[in-house]
């Protein structure tokens, strides 16, 4: 029964396109483009620094001082951007131990749950209910890694 | 004669000569003569393949500056300064591979997102949901350990608040304390001791280069190897599959009947063509004996 499901996936639906060469020379032209894209960003500078407010591409920034485990610099944060968020939960909302350690972990639970959520619950839900929810993630994600860079 | 069609034909026979030898021949032509489905060839699907095009550029700059960079307390702020300062496109380099990192984290999340709204994450193709969430973890990681490598202010400091954050977990009522021997093994293990240092620098560059792209490369394989035997899931299809046990053990027995009744036809043919060469060597030899004698012959009689 699954092979009826399964088979229609691949060359059964009208409208189709060949794998060899059209979808693979889009795909190809679409990987171009966005390595152009990427190296368009890269000319402007750095990625912490033309994402801040008040980025200026005429001032080159200087390279960061050595390391100096004894000299704490004024400010302080998390590596990658999308930790901001983290960082910022901590700070002002919650005890470390919720934003570090529960957070994550009840999040990846969630995923990992999340294809036999559905069977379990018998819940049926649809793609408006999880672009929903979707939306309203990242938006707290966004959000909160935006209040954790300032 | 060379004409205008001889390079392409030598690059067919090349091609066809390599798959033969390899026994991708017929693997190959299955992939290639596959057709999209139409809904898959919206926009929202290239950004799977657009990931892998943004991690193969953070691999190229990756290697492009490991050729420079020297993985020590004394040295590596400099070796980045005189790939940034010295080198030719150097910091561009340097700038293209933060970019594509943080590119990649956005493409993941995208893609993650239309996985989940389509509904694709879903039986049967739970494992492949998975992997997925693997290699967003690799992703991060290699991200995090990246970011110490330049050995600066910023890195270091960043490197001190996120394993300081371990220390939270002693804080987790009631199992809390109790677990924290074991964050100890791991702060030991990935960060080389108390104090982050040479040790720690050593162990995140053999991460950041070795070990993660490698678990990352085998991820995606295992991931397009998962799309291919599953297909796209198509949005507001039928239903599919639910994966009950049964299902999976009545797929097991028809596949396993399938793949024996192939594992027959196979050898059925491997045997006719095996009698084939047989005959055909046989032929040969006969042939050579023939033309031999026939040399000798002629041989003798010259």
């Amino acid at each position: 029964m699954s092979d009826e499901v399964r088979e229609p996936t691949v060359g059964a639906v009208p409208g189709e396109r060949p794998f060899w060469p059209t979808q693979m020379a889009l795909f190809f032209a679409a990987g171009l483009m966005f390595i152009g894209v990427t190296i368009l960003l890269a000319s402007l500078g750095p990625v912490d620094e033309v994402t801040e407010p008040g980025y200026n591409a005429s001032e080159r920034a200087a390279l960061e001082e050595p390391a100096d485990p004894y000299e704490t610099p004024p400010k302080v944060g998390p590596a990658e951007w999308y930790f901001n968020g983290i960082f910022w939960l901590r700070v002002e909302l919650m005890p470390d131990w919720v934003a570090v350690v529960v957070l994550p972990v009840l999040l990846g639970a969630i995923l990992v749950a999340a294809p036999f959520i559905g069977r379990v619950t018998k819940l049926e839900t649809q793609a408006w209910h999880r672009a929903a929810l979707v939306g309203a993630t990242l938006a707290f994600f966004f959000w909160t890694n935006y209040l954790g860079a300032f | 004669m060379v004409d205008r069609q001889t390079p392409k034909r030598l690059a067919e026979a090349a091609t066809a000569w390599l798959l033969d030898r390899l026994g991708l021949d017929q693997t190959v032509r299955r992939q290639l003569s596959q057709t999209m489905p139409s809904f898959a060839t919206s926009p929202w699907y290239y950004l799977g393949t657009l990931t892998i095009f943004s991690l193969a550029t953070a691999g190229f700059t990756g290697i492009l500056m490991a050729f420079f960079y020297t993985p020590s307390v004394t040295t590596a702020n400099a070796s980045v300064h005189y790939i940034r300062e010295e080198l030719f496109f150097g910091e561009l380099v340097i700038h293209i591979h933060a970019w594509s990192a943080n590119l990649t984290l956005l493409l993941i999340i995208a893609h993650m997102s239309r996985v989940i709204i389509v509904g694709a994450y879903k039986a049967p193709r739970e494992l492949n949901w998975y992997v997925g969430l693997f290699l967003l973890l690799i992703v991060v990681m290699i991200d995090y350990t990246g970011y110490l490598l330049p050995w600066d202010q910023h890195g270091f400091w960043a490197a001190q608040v996120g394993t300081n954050l371990l220390n939270a977990v002693h804080e987790i009522p009631i199992i809390g304390p109790p677990l924290m021997p074991l964050v100890d093994v791991g702060r030991e293990v990935f960060v080389g001791g108390p104090e982050i240092g040479q040790a720690t620098l050593t162990r995140f560059y053999v991460m950041h280069v070795l070990l993660l792209p490698a678990l990352l490369v085998g991820g995606i394989v295992l991931h397009l190897w998962l799309l291919n035997k599953h297909g796209f899931h198509r949005p507001g299809g039928p239903v599919e599959d639910d994966g009950e046990d049964e299902d999976a053990v009545e797929d097991a027995v028809e596949d396993g009947v399938e793949d024996g009744v192939e594992d027959e036809v196979r050898d059925s043919d491997a045997a006719d063509s095996a009698d084939e060469a047989a005959a055909a060597s046989e032929d040969e030899a006969t042939d050579t004996e023939e033309a031999d004698a026939d040399t000798t012959s002629t041989e003798v009689s010259g």
